[in-house]
């Protein structure tokens, strides 16, 4: 049969962001992908080492524009830990409350583009306007919808007052029950299943072989989530329960992201209901000990990594950034194998790609 | 839960007294074990088979104006990494890609940014330069002059 090599990208309304797939199609099948990144490669690993500790915050923000809070959150981390710091208990919970609502934000922003891209674009307005939820929260705590600027080395800068938090929680409650009817349309409606069921299914055995991490390796039944095998911030003192689901594919990881936005709005109740009294930073010295720190964190999308290593001065002498996605990334061309052309939107919208975070 | 690094490492100890050239705690609960480069993918494969640690985070290249550092970074609930050390000029190692299919993107990352040639890397098409990149200037290096902060002297 006569092959038709298709260009996905770098430029095309199924991608938010620039990555180019080159499809070679046999009919209506793909039988190879190839894979490009790096347009939107910014150079901030070398750029980090030309900034102080305390811009670098403000710089790692900027890593990506979805989970902007996680990179800060890794980066404070490692810097407190070379520097021997310890975050106070509200500065702690309050890290977490937005990690958490980041979660959800990303996890509801993320079904309103797989929902887009399977043609289903009710879901995508509910599931946005439902987000509109979060953002408002975000904002009014921090001022930003996205770049909240909330971490600090040392703590935060953010604090919540009384009237606030009781306004949060109904507003988190309200959420709640609007996440559970869009569970309701995922689990039920038919036409959604037939375009998400058996598609861009990965196994375990997948997983493991290319180090997936996050909502994709748990969909696949791979138990692995960095809030519970590491504990950082207050996440040790909190009640959640790690979701995994057997199937694999498309479906299984949209009902696991919902049911993990349900999670994180318990974990955000828990965090208004029991949040300690006391300061919320502690101040931190400019310069930081020689010394070098892996630090590990989950992200809406996975493990995130950063390994720091400072040489005493003002700058980092060097700041690695692993972000989720490029994991999910290597796993494409497999996706893709043997898929309808018509499936490749969902398979590619299906991983959750976030393209400035990957080339950072 | 430091317990099963320190088992692991003991048992790579007795076993090949020659591999582990050093070990290193860092802050946040990880241990590092410097080895030569040679011995990356032996321990690798040894590690796959002996223990828990199939989940590669990444691989971090760094050039410390000496020599190009790189460590693998390891995962099984605990942080173990591989630490090694090669030369500035013509730096090459063995690919893990044959073992750890998800080490491709990563190794492709070190050339381009630090110049490593990875022996027998299965995919070596360009990832994250540009299409008219020369293969000569690679970022990460110390002695790469294109920062803004260079450009201003």
């Amino acid at each position: 049969m006569t092959r038709f090599k298709v260009p996905i990208g770098p430029q095309h309304s199924l991608l938010k962001e620039p990555l180019s797939f080159l499809l070679t199609l046999e009919g209506e099948k793909v039988v190879e992908s190839v894979l490009r990144m790096g347009y939107v490669h910014r150079g901030i690993e070398r750029l980090s080492q030309t900034r102080s500790y305390i811009q670098n915050v403000h710089l790692f923000e900027r890593v990506c524009g979805i989970c902007s809070h996680i990179h800060t959150t890794t980066f404070c981390m490692g810097v407190e830990a070379l520097s021997g710091i310890t975050v106070p208990p509200r500065g702690q919970y309050l890290r977490t409350f937005f990690c958490e609502l980041e979660r959800i934000h990303s996890h509801l922003l993320w079904l309103g583009v797989l929902a887009k891209n399977t043609g289903f674009d009710t879901i995508f307005m509910f599931s946005w306007r439902d987000r509109e939820i979060v953002m408002d929260l975000m904002e009014e705590l921090s001022g930003g919808r996205v770049s909240h600027a909330a971490n600090v080395i040392g703590g935060v800068r953010v604090d919540i007052n009384d009237s606030q938090r009781k306004r949060m929680t109904q507003n988190l409650k309200s959420l709640s029950q609007k996440i559970d009817s869009l569970q309701g349309v995922v689990e039920h409606e038919t036409s959604f299943q037939v375009r998400t069921r058996n598609v861009g299914t990965l196994t375990a055995r997948q997983i493991r072989q290319y180090c997936v991490v996050g909502p994709i390796a748990r969909a696949s039944n791979v138990d692995v989530d960095m809030r519970r095998d590491a504990p950082y911030g207050a996440y040790d003192k909190l009640a959640f329960s790690v979701i995994t689901r057997p199937e694999g594919d498309v479906w299984a990881r949209t009902m696991l992201r919902i049911q993990e936005a349900q999670e994180s709005l318990k974990m955000c109740l828990q965090i208004l209901d029991e949040l300690p009294p006391g300061d919320v930073a502690v101040p931190a010295k400019r310069r930081v000990p020689p010394g070098e720190v892996i630090c590990r964190t989950e992200a809406p999308r996975g493990e995130l990594l950063y390994y720091i290593r400072s040489d005493g001065s003002e700058n980092p002498a060097r700041v690695k950034v692993r972000t989720p996605t490029l994991t999910a990334l290597a796993t494409l061309p497999d996706q893709l194998g043997n898929v309808n052309m018509a499936d490749v939107s969902v398979v590619v919208s299906g991983v959750d790609l976030c393209i400035a975070c990957a080339d950072r | 839960m430091m317990k099963e690094v320190r088992a692991v490492i003991e048992k790579m100890k007795a076993l090949y007294p020659n591999w582990i050239q050093d070990i290193r705690e860092l802050p946040l609960q990880d241990i590092v074990i410097r080895v030569a480069a040679a011995d990356v993918h032996e321990i690798t494969d040894w590690l796959l088979k002996n223990s828990n640690y199939y989940h590669l985070s990444t691989i971090t290249g760094l050039d410390n104006g000496e020599q190009i550092e790189i460590y693998y970074h390891f995962w099984d609930g605990n942080g173990l990494s591989l630490h090694t050390m090669l030369p500035r000029e013509l730096p090459s190692m063995n690919t893990i890609t044959d073992l750890i299919p998800g080490a491709s993107f990563y190794e492709r990352e070190v050339f381009e940014m630090l110049g490593v040639k990875f022996e027998d890397l299965d995919d070596s098409r360009r990832l994250l330069m540009a299409d008219d990149w020369d293969g000569q200037y690679f970022p990460l290096r110390s002695d790469t002059k294109d920062s803004p902060k260079e450009e201003q002297k």
